[in-house]
């Protein structure tokens, strides 16, 4: 029996090891090849998706592209000042978001709308994005090849495939770390990226978004969609689009009773409003290219309570 | 409360209450408490209380017969050179502001080999209490970090998973790239070299298991557990390194355990030793020349190129060619060369070696903590530390062959080759994990580093003078 212990022993310190951090082979969505980095088969909802509550909301031209917290859009070639975008911009709809009261007890606007991930705790200017990152409120948002989303920065800020998280249509599914059991408006940041540079122009396409309840071992969900949205490509690293709206205007009161476990992202992209020369690029599972992926930096449900 | 009378006697406080003292201070300085901020400071200045004391309330001689002065000298004076001009010298005072903190530096590594030296004779303080006071404090750092690596990759990541990364904040971490370790309490990521250094030192200490005398149970049973913490930490790592310099100082070990070897070791194994030394000087030599003078013939030469001017050597060459331009890339004046050359550069200083863009010496690392003193201090600790490190290898051989073998001395002598073989060549002075968004901070390894502190409080106990040493005081004493 003895000399049964010491295999034992040895055997049971081998079986430690037990990473809740997901690893990652090469080259882990940041590949040298556009088509590489596309985040594709990533549910972990998996089978167990039942059915719609209530019915699909749709939200019409919610979208704001902004560029250093001052919002333009391309017209063509040229660029113009937010006055003349449409105004169903979150800047417009909830002014009161991208505020705080500083110090002095003075409600001011924020200096930047986003910040730039890794001083994610540092001291400095206010961010919009640094404010209500999720990555504060719990360990498991700032884990995962999804962290990228929960991280407060909204822009690439030359981090490329770090910074974002490239897709295809059919997005990913994922349930968070905690249960979201209040809030109210909802945002993600987003944009597309081409395998090949072209001008600067918009893209159209319609955000699908689910929320999971679960219901008895499986997950009904909540759909909410943001028609048309237009979203910047090729447009240099700065440029994305903030989409986003009230779910409780969506949803009703309703909405947080059970508690939101998890959420997913997907695109359909209508006919009309591609740019020029769309039909031409590809998603990765074609064989060649040039290449089109929606890139989302930042998931964001701001002002939330979790358990 | 007759134990606790025993033991406030002034007696059994000045037998038991420094050596006592200093094993709780090596337990504590290799499981690496302290080892972070300003904490060293506090090992530097009681290790100077201990030697005051040692020195004023001794009853014997500390030093040994006047007769061996001379010769104490001839040890001492390389040693006390290597550790002025390494402690206190341009890159410290520069970067470190106070000059205090350098003196107490000087004052602290001096003092740890003078409570060594001081305790050489102690009956109390015997070899294998030193031995299991080092081990013990390693094994317990070694086994947190074992399991800290276990719990958080697949084992022999380094291997089979050296490329893949995880996300943390969304950015990407390399697993290859990065090990934990206790760095004062805080559990760290480290460089897997870094991780691995006190592994291999641990892993060494297996060689007095070839020392041990059968009735030994308990000393056999603690030798062994600790050095198989080492050997199961370097294999989960499969670092080839580790494990082949542990290997190599328990080899020494094992034949001088086993072979006839002769306090006088003979013409031909003298010579065979001097002219190694030599070939290793000469070849230095040429590295150094290389570094300072950047030789076309070495550089269009793809064979001497791929010698003395790829991998680390890269890196010695950039720290040799700081030295000769007096760390500037603008130029700098005769004067200041000459300073650089045997005194160190400033530590805001740059190396221009091979071209392109001046780096800043701090985010250099030489991988080798013999060329990390001469970026720090110039050719003069150096060279005194060159000299040290072969009295030191006369002294060691003198100590472990002398009087009855014995597993203390083995594992002491064992714990000295594994602390100089991993640290000549897996010495990182960037220690922490890096990510293409972060930089590692600049680690000294005198003044960032417990290993100092151990080495020379070891060297200190095992000083041992030589036979002619030995014959010149015997006849002195006649006289």
């Amino acid at each position: 029996m003895k000399t049964k212990r010491l295999p034992l022993l040895l055997l049971s310190f081998f079986l430690c090891s037990c990473s809740t951090n997901p690893l990652y082979a090469p080259p882990a969505y940041d590949g040298s090849l556009f088509e590489e980095n596309y985040l594709r088969n990533y549910d972990e909802i998996g089978d167990k998706e039942c059915s719609l509550i209530g019915e699909r909301v749709v939200f019409q031209r919610a979208t704001e592209a902004y560029e250093d917290g001052e919002a333009y859009f391309f017209d063509g070639d040229q660029e113009s000042q937010s006055d003349s975008f449409p105004s169903f911009g979150m800047k417009d709809r909830y002014p009161e978001l991208f505020t705080y009261t500083d110090a002095d007890g003075k409600v001011v606007p924020y200096e930047r709308l986003d910040s730039i991930a890794s001083r994610l705790d540092d001291e400095g200017e206010r961010s919009f994005g640094k404010d209500h990152a999720l990555a504060h409120v719990d360990e498991g948002f700032k884990q995962g090849v999804l962290s990228k989303l929960y991280n407060g920065q909204l822009e690439c800020h030359s981090w490329y495939a770090n910074a974002r998280v490239q897709m295809e249509e059919e997005g990913f599914k994922t349930l968070l770390p905690k249960t979201l059991v209040d809030g109210d408006v909802f945002a993600l940041s987003l944009r597309g990226n081409t395998s090949e540079n072209t001008e600067a122009r918009f893209v159209t396409a319609d955000v699908v978004l689910r929320f999971y309840v679960d219901h008895e071992g499986v997950y009904d969900y909540y759909e909410l969609v943001y028609e048309k949205a237009m979203f910047p490509i090729n447009s240099g690293g700065s440029a994305v689009s903030l989409v986003g709206s009230s779910l409780l205007d969506a949803f009703g009161e309703s909405f947080f009773e059970k508690g939101i476990v998890g959420y997913a992202i997907s695109f359909e992209m209508p006919e009309e409003g591609y740019f020029e020369g769309y039909e031409n690029y590809r998603f990765s599972y074609a064989e060649e290219g040039p290449f089109f992926g929606f890139s989302v930096y930042e998931v964001m449900f701001i002002d939330s309570s979790w358990k | 409360m007759l134990l606790v009378k025993k033991f406030l006697n002034m007696e059994s406080l000045k037998r038991y209450g420094v050596p006592f003292v200093v094993l709780a201070l090596l337990f504590l300085l290799s499981f690496g408490a302290g080892d972070r901020g300003n904490g060293l400071l506090v090992y530097w200045i009681l290790f100077f209380v201990l030697a005051a004391g040692l020195a004023i309330f001794s009853n014997g001689p500390l030093f040994g017969p006047k007769a061996e002065r001379g010769l104490r000298l001839s040890y001492f004076i390389p040693l006390l050179v290597f550790l002025l001009f390494a402690s206190i010298n341009r890159f410290y005072v520069d970067s470190f502001g106070a000059f205090a903190s350098c003196l107490l530096l000087f004052v602290g590594l001096f003092s740890s080999f003078l409570v060594g030296y001081f305790l050489r004779n102690s009956e109390v303080f015997k070899p294998k209490c030193l031995f299991f006071a080092i081990l013990l404090g390693l094994a317990l750092l070694v086994s947190v970090n074992l399991i800290a690596n276990l719990a958080s990759y697949p084992l022999f990541y380094p291997l089979t998973h050296s490329s893949y990364v995880y996300f943390y904040e969304g950015i990407p971490h390399r697993i290859g790239n990065e090990s934990n370790y206790l760095y004062n309490f805080t559990l760290t990521l480290v460089k897997p070299d870094v991780a691995v250094g006190p592994a291999a030192v641990l892993a060494s200490g297996a060689a007095s298991l070839f020392y041990w005398k059968k009735e030994n149970k308990a000393e056999i049973a603690v030798n062994a557990l600790t050095s198989a913490i080492g050997w199961l930490f370097l294999l989960s790592m499969v670092d080839v390194k580790g494990i082949c310099l542990s290997l190599l100082a328990i080899l020494i070990l094992v034949l001088y355990r086993y072979l006839k070897v002769k306090e006088e070791p003979g013409k031909v194994p003298t010579i065979a030793f001097w002219t190694v030394i030599g070939l290793g000087l000469l070849f230095l030599f040429l590295v150094i020349l290389n570094g300072a003078f950047e030789f076309s013939f070495i550089s269009s030469s793809p064979l001497l190129d791929a010698i003395f001017n790829s991998g680390r050597f890269s890196s010695i060459n950039k720290t040799v060619s700081a030295l000769f331009h007096g760390g500037s890339y603008a130029g700098a004046s005769t004067g200041d060369v000459i300073l650089s050359i045997l005194f160190g550069v400033y530590h805001d200083s740059y190396t221009v070696f091979g071209g392109g863009s001046p780096l800043p010496i701090t985010e250099l690392s030489n991988f080798s903590f013999e060329f990390e003193i001469l970026l720090e201090g110039g050719f003069v600790p150096f060279v005194a530390m060159i000299i040290l490190i072969l009295y030191s290898t006369g002294s060691l051989r003198r100590y472990l062959i002398r009087g009855k073998d014995d597993a203390g001395k083995a594992g002491l002598v064992a714990l000295v080759l594994g602390i100089f073989f991993f640290y000549t060549f897996g010495y990182d002075a960037l220690p922490f994990a890096v990510n293409r968004f972060t930089a590692s901070s600049y680690f000294s390894p005198l003044f960032n580093s417990f290993w100092p502190l151990v080495l020379l409080l070891i060297l200190g106990y095992t000083y041992t003078p030589g036979q002619e040493e030995k014959k010149v005081m015997e006849e002195e004493v006649k006289a």
